[in-house]
């Protein structure tokens, strides 16, 4: 067991590496929750439903003209896209998050004292396949 | 990004000044007007995912007039540290295009006297720059 930098994080969408440009990326995993409390007891109980995901990610703008998060997100706007997540960066017997969302959200912001930032939200469709690295 | 790769594109850019000497790293005299590149405060790695960003974030330019107390020194700083125009540090260094890094931003200046080796003091601009590029 070790503490794990985010440094070597590796993003994917829709096949192209984003990962140059990214600066924090947050993977989050919901369930519905259902609530099945009977009559005589003291207290609530519950079931699991179905599982949700969000995706967020963002950092530093780049016009690079394949990976730049403008030519590579912005097109896909409103699409299913595929996305490949490793947490732990590439290497064998490193974990990875393989799943399919809607590209819902991506945002260009221009501070007038620092580099121009992006920001992009994907709503996760269907279930997240978690593999091991080969 | 490479430090010397970006002092060369930063010489080439103040060179653009005419009657601006950019002296090279480590020479004994200068001859003001003269602008010495100096190093960065620090590199700042890992601005983004597996090695895609480094950041200078305070890498100085100090441009060297004449004599602190005499008015044309004053006059020539005074032009040096203009936001625009044909002798503005700021304008020479931001309207280059550099191969060695993404970006360079001339964010504020400051001003003092300095000594180079035996030699001033002299009236000296001191340029602060936010310099960004490739990780690896």
């Amino acid at each position: 067991m070790a503490y794990v930098h985010g440094k070597d994080t590796v993003i994917t969408v829709a096949t192209k590496d984003i990962s140059p440009h990214c600066k924090t990326s947050t993977y989050e995993g919901s369930a519905d929750v259902h609530e099945t409390t009977g009559y005589g007891k003291a207290a609530k109980t519950k079931q699991g439903g179905l599982l949700d995901g969000k995706f967020s990610m963002g950092g530093t703008y780049d016009n690079t003209a394949s990976t730049g998060p403008r030519n590579a997100l912005k097109p896909l706007l409103g699409t299913t896209v595929a996305v490949v997540r490793k947490p732990e960066g590439t290497g064998t017997g490193k974990p990875q998050d393989a799943f399919s969302g809607v590209l819902s959200k991506y945002v260009e912001t221009n501070p007038v004292d620092d580099m121009v930032t992006w920001s992009a939200e994907i709503e996760i469709s269907d279930v997240v396949t978690t593999t091991t690295q080969a | 990004m490479n430090l010397e790769a970006v002092a060369v594109d930063l010489s080439t850019a103040l060179k653009t000044i005419t009657g601006l000497r950019v002296p090279p790293w480590g020479v004994e005299k200068i001859t003001p007007p003269a602008a010495i590149i100096a190093l960065p405060e620090r590199i700042t790695y890992d601005g983004t995912y597996g090695r895609g960003s480094d950041q200078y974030p305070d890498l100085t330019v100090v441009v060297l007039v004449g004599k602190p107390a005499e008015r044309s020194a004053r006059k020539a700083v005074a032009a040096y540290a203009d936001g625009s125009g044909p002798k503005s540090v700021k304008e020479a260094i931001e309207a280059h295009t550099y191969s060695s890094c993404d970006s360079v931003r001339v964010a504020w200046a400051e001003f003092d006297e300095a000594r180079y080796n035996a030699g001033g003091p002299y009236l000296a601009a001191i340029f602060h720059l936010d310099i960004t590029g490739k990780g690896a």
